[in-house]
């Protein structure tokens, strides 16, 4: 069992008088691993981290944290972990370097390198200047990141963060994430985070555990769990409502029927193949005589992974964070494999395209326009506002856009892969990457690949970049991809 | 790395003292309310000193010690409310998280209440002296009040302690404290045993071990030296202090239940 940095079989704890809550669990999690446990509140999250970092006793099974047992060598697992409740459990009256300095004189620091470290994690986790306010008087992102830090002290092997980012705005909530993974990256270290958001599930962990009721109902990566309930899903409403039972009969020859809101006769199917079926559809329901109102691609989230496990979606329910992730943000996700050619069909998203455009669309009119564009050149970009103001580029490829990739802008409001921009058919189309705040054009938040034209304003972040037409040789300077 | 015992004491007594003196719910109460007690008491009481058989003339002298007990007691709330806030907050499973011994951690919750218990003592003493307050067992018989009422901090700091971590709720804390106000009434605080007429009073006041803490320090300020009331009141106060000490030794080791 040791071989993994935490080995779980089997793992039980009853309440007198009460169900389950951890009702016989089995996982494990490599080391350097970033494991994200997702579900709902009351799901036995809480409970399986107070298992595993020997503040609860199991009732049943058993588990080994760093080839130590949880229940017989408490003391090894303690030396080894690091622990960041889900209450930040920091004393009002203390202040930051206080709680530092106890923690570390705990952990069997000298009087000099308890000081040493203090400052270095007040450092590494923002709070230098304010180490010494009373925690009374600290926000709710700074008590997490103070949390975090009181974790570290002991430079622990493993760590174990139940919900950290609950009730964090998005600042603070990227600012921790970045130091999650920074702490695998750079250092090694296995966490073990419990979230019920998921967005952060999905960006931050390697894998992941999904439990309800006390059971892991589904596990493995995101993209496994994803492509484990099909392909993405298409939803179609039909221009009139009495073709709903010849849409349904249409779209079931390309997969199984999905749930949708039903508003409009909206029927969903989730594809097969989730490649170019969008195209077929389009021609079948022509074909059939469907005239459609909206069309809608949307990806697999993790959630629908919940409600095809369970049967219910996963919600954030009490202690819902001041500001939840949009709510499109998962659904905003678009399949890689999505033609960006039909992005070139408008400057709309290919959602809500009426059927005269889709026709158009297959008709390669859009795309003849498009290509016609590229032959006159392929537009540029000038940085107009934020750190590297005032840069002209151009995109030979693609260029991917964030505080890491192939454009850097070292912007805390940008995501670290924040969009891709790339050059199709002569045209320059940008998708965002799922970013927290967002790709806007022109003032409009985009959710599916869209094509730029020359004078369209790119705004991520503090900074705005402006689509220029495309230059002259002599113009051609800064990064380019 | 290992910390020692001591050292971790000391870590946890600093923070005790720290948070409690940040803590203006702490000192007030323990300051002024004692204070109050006895100037009231002793303005209500003056025309006393002429019943027969009173054992001083100067009411000062008598009711000083009112200060000292319910300074004593307040001690309760203080400590109790710390461990309580601890538990419901969680702060408790950070340090049990820690190499922490048990022990450490509720000896040094008295730490606070202690350098409190220093300074309420010395202020207690300053202004029962201005007042007219005198010690028949002079400066000496001073000292020994005084540590006869630290003794009586660290006990009922440690039943505060025992409190918390029973209930680990600060609400049930605080609704120990006037209980406690209603058990130092049923003493001889307020008036000698021996003038006491109602038979029940009188039987109360006897089995009230309150009663001997407070006769032991009035006896350094009346009688003088009397062996046996110092006995009786270290005694009492040593005997609460083992008991909760054990006790909540006893409640922590069943609150962390950490493998």
């Amino acid at each position: 069992m040791a071989e993994h940095a935490i080995d779980v079989e089997g793992l039980v704890r009853e309440y007198k008088k009460g169900p389950r809550a951890v009702d016989g669990v089995d996982l494990y999690v490599e080391r350097g691993e970033i494991y994200g446990f997702l579900g709902p509140n009351g799901a036995g999250k809480s409970t399986m981290v107070k298992m595993l970092v020997t503040l609860l006793p199991p009732s049943g099974g058993r588990a080994t944290v760093g080839g130590f047992d949880i229940a017989t060598q408490g003391d090894q697992v303690r030396r080894i972990i690091g622990v960041a409740l889900q209450e930040a459990a920091l004393d009002p009256l203390l202040t930051g370097r206080e709680h530092l300095y106890l923690q570390a004189g705990l952990n069997g620091f000298p009087k000099k390198q308890a000081k040493e470290r203090q400052e270095e994690l007040l450092e590494r986790v923002g709070l230098s200047g304010a180490g010494d306010r009373k925690i009374g008087t600290y926000s709710g992102g700074m008590r997490r990141r103070l949390d975090l830090a009181l974790s570290l002290v002991h430079s622990p092997s493993i760590i174990f963060l139940d919900e950290p980012t609950t009730g964090l705005d998005p600042h603070s909530r990227n600012a921790l994430w970045e130091e999650v993974r920074r702490l695998a990256r750079d250092e090694g270290v296995t966490i073990f985070l419990t979230t019920q958001y998921l967005e952060e599930a999905d960006v931050l962990a390697r894998r992941v555990g999904i439990i309800d009721h006390g059971k892991i109902v589904a596990e493995g990566t995101p993209e496994e769990l994803k492509a484990q309930i099909g392909g993405s899903t298409l939803e179609v409403t039909p221009a009139l409502a009495s073709d709903r039972e010849r849409l349904e009969t249409t779209l079931s020859r390309f997969g199984s029927l999905a749930p949708t809101s039903g508003e409009n006769g909206t029927v969903g199917v989730r594809l097969r193949d989730r490649g170019a079926a969008v195209a077929e559809i389009v021609r079948a329901l022509d074909q059939a005589g469907v005239e459609i109102a909206n069309l809608t691609l949307r990806s697999p989230t993790l959630d629908d992974v919940f409600l095809a496990k369970t049967g219910r979606a996963l919600e954030a329910g009490e202690g819902e964070p001041e500001a939840e992730p949009p709510a499109g943000a998962e659904a905003a996700v678009v399949e890689p494999e999505v033609d960006l050619r039909m992005a070139a069909a408008g400057r709309s998203k290919i959602e809500r395209l009426p059927t005269a455009m889709l026709k158009d669309w297959m008709a390669e009119r859009h795309l003849q326009e498009a290509i016609e564009s590229g032959r006159r050149g392929t537009p540029a970009l000038k940085i107009t506002k934020g750190p590297l103001a005032g840069q002209q580029l151009t995109v030979k490829d693609r260029l991917v856009i964030g505080r890491e990739g192939d454009l850097v802008i070292a912007d805390p409001e940008i995501s670290r892969r924040h969009c891709v921009i790339r050059v199709v058919d002569g045209t320059l189309v940008i998708d965002d990457l799922q970013s927290l705040n967002g790709s806007w054009i022109n003032g409009k938040r985009i959710e599916l690949p869209t094509l730029l034209a020359p004078g369209d304003v790119i705004t991520l972040g503090t900074s705005a970049i402006e689509v220029t037409p495309p230059p002259a040789p002599s113009l051609v300077s800064g990064p380019a991809a | 790395m290992k910390t020692s015992f001591w050292r971790q004491l000391g870590l946890l007594a600093r923070r005790s003292v720290v948070r409690t003196f940040r803590d203006p719910g702490s000192v007030a109460p323990a300051m002024l309310v004692p204070l109050i007690l006895f100037v009231l008491v002793s303005a209500g009481l003056e025309k006393a000193t002429h019943v027969k058989g009173f054992p001083t003339d100067t009411i000062w002298t008598f009711t000083l010690t009112i200060a000292f007990a319910n300074g004593a007691m307040v001690t309760v709330a203080n400590t109790g409310q710390a461990v309580a806030t601890d538990i419901e907050g969680g702060f408790i499973n950070r340090l049990a998280l820690t190499p922490m011994r048990s022990f450490a951690l509720i000896v040094s919750q008295l730490a606070g209440p202690l350098v409190l218990g220093v300074i309420q003592a010395v202020v207690f003493l300053g202004v029962g002296l201005a007042a007219g307050a005198r010690f028949e067992a002079g400066p000496l018989g001073a000292v020994v009040l005084v540590l006869i009422f630290l003794s009586a901090v660290l006990a009922f700091g440690a039943f505060g302690i025992f409190v918390g971590l029973r209930t680990g709720s600060g609400q049930a804390v605080q609704s120990i404290a006037p209980l406690m106000t209603v058990f130092l009434f049923l003493s001889s605080v307020n008036w000698p045993r021996n003038l006491i007429t109602a038979d029940w009073f009188y039987w109360v006041a006897t089995i009230n071990p309150l009663s001997y803490l407070v006769e032991a320090m009035r006896s350094l300020l009346i009688t003088g030296w009397d062996k046996e009331a110092i006995g009786f009141g270290l005694a009492f106060t040593g005997g609460v202090l083992v008991i909760m000490l054990f006790a909540s030794a006893w409640q922590l080791h069943g609150r962390l239940v950490r493998t």
